[in-house]
């Protein structure tokens, strides 16, 4: 019981610190990341005691039943794959608000910035720790949203604000054919819950369905790993403040994708599919986003496009589906969020200290930044695969899985030297970015450059210690962890050997080529031309997604153009035309139009006076050529239908039906009187009569509709209703019981779309009374 | 557009109409009303003293964006509430109270969810009328 709650407490915490801390906004810039990291460290303590019988082998489920008729249960369950990610979200997060809080001005939107932060924080760990497809689902579009409003933190720049949109349009591209694909494989294997479909792998992936979903799945883990050619978003989200970068850029979100793919490992693993798909993606991937991290001189960009490199070797491990391959791409995971986590935070004090972030304004640092100088050279050795770093125990696994002996392929030559050609672009950049930034001669920095606050510095320092301390002690400080986690990952138990001397292999020598031929690299384009950067890869994959976005919106703006005249009368001529030729087309290819017969239950008395008075004061309504006579005659309109719920007994009906007449009644009234002033309505008589048949076509098109509807014979519903509304709904009232309770969720969505009108008719008005003024 | 007639007739309707509303909203479990109605009933009578006095005469109480987020939140949070004691998320529960002088009392959660309905109505139709009213 108390590690259910403990796990349903991790991702709640910040959740609720998210939900707080916009109002918590007087605790100021001092105290807002206090709390925030208070939080955090709750919940990571939560983490690190679950994490001891995680480690001894018995994963955490929690079940709460949601809405078990579509198969959505608030299902969570940490195995060792959760752990790492959540420590990892945790622990990096934790660095994080500490660095921020030396990072941002006492006059930027503090609350804002750490409820979003802690939002994210929710969400991400909401993925980590589902246990049900549907819910990951839930918790990845969290995640986007709240990406888009941290890149969009500094809404003032037209490049934060260009950044956040693409990066809003492409991850939920992705998160709407990831909820496809999550739909049609749940649907045909019957289960959304992850522990099921693991348990029946082979037979999930015989399913007919399996390679459309499995395609659509992907879709949506490329996009949001910034896999090629997706990878664009990427780069262009580091408009965002340098804390968010190292967070959700480096850590945490972009990993969301390489999340599901090892989620969803013991599944699809041993398919065809799978093989091809997410080891060329990650393999391409890997290639031009190395390459591409050459071409630019901005410190920010560079990191972001070794990150897409580095998340393209990850995903193309995931890819190959062999054991090994996916210990090294776990492993890889959390040695590559330390080392571009620190990186992303020194690249935040470079531009911070200095005032630039672009190499060709930067240079010498060193003399001014000796310290930091210190941490991201080693932080980028690591990120090269240099002994005794963690990033060297990965890569010597990663070299290790692409030979032929662990791998069948058609050219068993070809992964390793991809293997090798990735290294050398890492080690290329790497030194580009040291020595270009730090060494060399002093640049022309826009700022005096000293040594950062403690507060920023010692993040750095800690996750730089944390690179050195795994390579030098991997058993006693990965292993444990890495295992549980690629146990997790493979569905069985595994037992990795992590050691910095293996013999003389052929990983070793792997190891050693990239590393010197990413060193040629750098030489030779330094000498051949200083300033010239390597050629471009074809049109960029940004351009592309420029020009569908343009199409879209000029497609858009075209169609709105042909029926948007700003008439009304257009407007209901293409609403009713529109609903009478479905309603014709469905008598067509239905059942077709009943034959009449005599009503059940014909109106008598009372009743047809009633209506015979409706059909008046309509005529009067259409046929009088005044405007407030009109209007008053539709209200009359509107209160006889009631007087005729009345005589049909349906007090709720005739209740509602007054109110919202006098309420529609008011709203015609206000518009008419902000009209300009025209007692007497002139149209064409030809217009008039086009109007007139129009509508008598739909009044009779509706009432036939009605009346096939009232035709058929059905069984009502009404008896269960009336009979269990007092005793399961407790109330008497079964219209009132069957809104709030039977068809509560009903009523939900109903409410929510009424928010979401009232939004608009405020946000149209307001428009439309700017372009006026 | 102001008149002594119907600045009156505002006035001294507003205290039976709200007091109606209310009365339709509690008797909405067990007999016609509810949130829905209540909701518009408030609605109507607000905008009747806006029409009456013109809106810059009168001070605004509560914000109707505000009614709509309250309402909404109140709504989930029932919805919710069931799922912290286990249930399915929007299952409902009901049971009888005895309160003094009262007496006997039905109470159920629907009826906390009902005053979400009866809030984001309230919310949604002040905002619209007087967005066009402005």
């Amino acid at each position: 019981m108390g590690s259910s709650v403990a796990l349903l407490a991790i991702p709640a915490l910040p959740l609720l610190a998210a939900g707080l801390l916009p109002a918590a906004g007087r605790l100021g810039a001092r105290g807002l990341p206090w709390l925030a990291a208070a939080v955090t460290a709750a919940a990571l303590a939560l983490a690190l005691w679950l994490g001891a019988g995680i480690l001894a082998g018995t994963p955490v489920t929690v079940s709460v039943p949601w809405a078990p008729a579509t198969g959505l249960d608030l299902t969570f369950l940490a195995d060792g794959l959760s752990l790492l990610f959540v420590l990892l979200i945790l622990g990096i997060g934790l660095l994080v608000i500490a660095f921020a809080r030396h990072y941002f001005g006492p006059d930027e939107a503090l609350p804002r910035f750490y409820a979003e932060l802690m939002l994210f924080m929710a969400a991400m760990l909401g993925i980590v720790t589902a246990g049900n497809l549907l819910l990951l689902v839930v918790f990845w579009e969290l995640t986007s949203i709240a990406s888009f409003l941290l890149i969009g933190f500094w809404d003032r720049d037209p490049a934060a604000r260009a950044g956040a949109y693409q990066s809003l349009i492409v991850t939920g591209v992705g998160g709407l054919a990831l909820l496809a694909g999550v739909l049609v494989l749940g649907g045909a294997a019957g289960t959304f819950e992850l522990a099921a479909l693991a348990g029946r792998a082979a037979e999930v992936r015989a399913l007919p369905e399996a390679p459309v979903a499995l395609g659509l799945i992907l879709l949506g883990a490329f996009t949001k790993s910034a896999q090629v050619p997706f990878h664009f978003w990427l780069p262009s989200a580091m408009a965002a403040p340098t804390p968010v970068s190292a967070y959700l850029h480096s850590a945490t979100m972009v990993k969301a994708g390489i999340f599901l793919l090892a989620r969803l490992w013991p599944i699809f693993a041993a398919t065809e599919l799978w093989f091809y798909a997410v080891t060329g993606c990650g393999a391409a991937t890997m290639l031009v986003g190395g390459w591409t991290a050459l071409r630019h001189t901005d410190l920010k960009r560079i990191l972001a496009y070794s990150t897409v490199s580095q998340l393209g070797l990850i995903t193309m491990l995931y890819g190959l589906g062999t054991e090994a391959a996916a210990i090294a791409a776990t492993f890889h995971i959390l040695n590559h969020a330390a080392f571009k986590a620190a990186l992303f935070m020194s690249a935040g004090i470079v531009d911070h200290e200095a005032g630039s972030r672009d190499l060709a304004r930067l240079g010498g640092l060193r003399r001014h930044l000796p310290r930091t100088t210190v941490l991201v050279a080693i932080a980028a050795a690591a990120m090269t695969g240099i002994a005794p770093l963690n990033g060297f125990l990965s890569k010597e696994l990663f070299y290790e899985a692409t030979l032929p002996g662990h791998v069948a392929t058609a050219w068993p030559w070809l992964l390793p030297l991809v293997a090798v050609a990735g290294s050398a672009l890492t080690a290329a950049y790497s030194l580009r970015l040291v020595v270009g930034a730090f060494f060399g001669p002093e640049g022309t920095y826009p700022k005096h450059p000293h040594e950062p606050p403690a507060g920023m510095r010692v993040p750095v320092e800690l996750l730089v210690a944390l690179c050195i301390a795994i390579g030098l002690a991997p058993n006693l400080l990965a292993t444990p962890l890495l295992g549980a986690a690629a146990g997790a990952v493979v569905a069985h138990g595994v037992h990795p050997h992590l050691a910095l001397w293996h013999g003389l292999t052929p990983a070793l020598a792997m190891s050693a080529a990239g590393i010197t031929a990413g060193t040629l690299l750098y030489v030779a384009r330094r000498r051949s031309a200083r300033a010239a950067l390597p050629p471009r890869l074809g049109t960029s994959a940004g351009e592309i997604y420029d020009a569908l976005v343009r199409g879209l919106l000029a497609g858009a703006h075209g169609l709105t153009d042909a029926y948007q005249t700003g008439r009304l009368r257009t407007y209901v001529a293409v609403l009713l035309g529109t609903v009478l030729a479905l309603g014709a087309w469905s008598a067509r290819h239905g059942s077709g139009v009943p034959v009449l017969a005599a009503a059940t239950e014909a109106p008598q008395g009372t009743g047809v006076i009633t209506l015979l008075t409706v059909g008046g004061a309509a005529s009067v309504c259409a046929l009088y050529r005044y405007r407030w006579p009109s209007v008053l005659a539709l209200a009359l309109v509107g209160a006889l239908v009631a007087i005729f719920f009345a005589w049909m007994s349906a007090p709720d009906l005739v209740l509602t039906q007054l109110l919202v007449e006098t309420v529609t009644t008011i709203l015609v009234v206000l518009v008419l009187y902000f009209l300009p002033k025209q007692a007497r309505i002139l149209e064409p008589r030809a217009r008039l009569v086009g109007d007139g048949l129009l509508a008598l076509a739909v009044g009779t098109g509706a009432a036939a509709a009605i009346y096939a509807v009232l035709r058929r014979p059905f069984d009502s519903i009404s008896s269960y209703h009336i009979a269990n509304s007092l005793p399961a709904g407790g109330g008497g009232n079964v219209v009132n019981v069957i809104l709030v309770d039977f068809r509560g969720y009903d009523t939900l969505g109903e409410i929510t779309v009424l928010a979401i009108a009232a939004v608009g008719v405020l946000a149209l008005v307001r428009a439309g009374r700017r372009t006026a003024a | 557009m102001t008149s002594l007639l119907l600045w009156m007739v505002s006035r001294i309707i507003l205290p039976p109409a709200l007091l109606f509303a209310a009365f339709l909203f509690v008797r909405g479990h067990n007999l016609p009303g509810g949130g829905f109605v209540a909701g518009l009933m408030t609605a109507a009578t607000i905008i009747l003293q806006y029409v009456a006095t013109g809106r810059s005469k009168l001070s605004e109480p509560v914000k109707a964006g505000r009614l709509i987020a309250l309402g909404l939140a109140v709504a989930t949070l029932t919805g919710l509430g069931a799922l912290v004691l286990g249930y399915p998320f929007m299952t409902s529960a009901f049971g009888h109270v005895e309160i003094p002088i009262i007496g006997h009392v039905e109470s159920s959660t629907a009826v906390l969810f009902d005053l979400g309905v009866f809030l984001v109505v309230t919310g949604v139709t002040l905002t619209i009328l007087l967005a066009i009213e402005d």
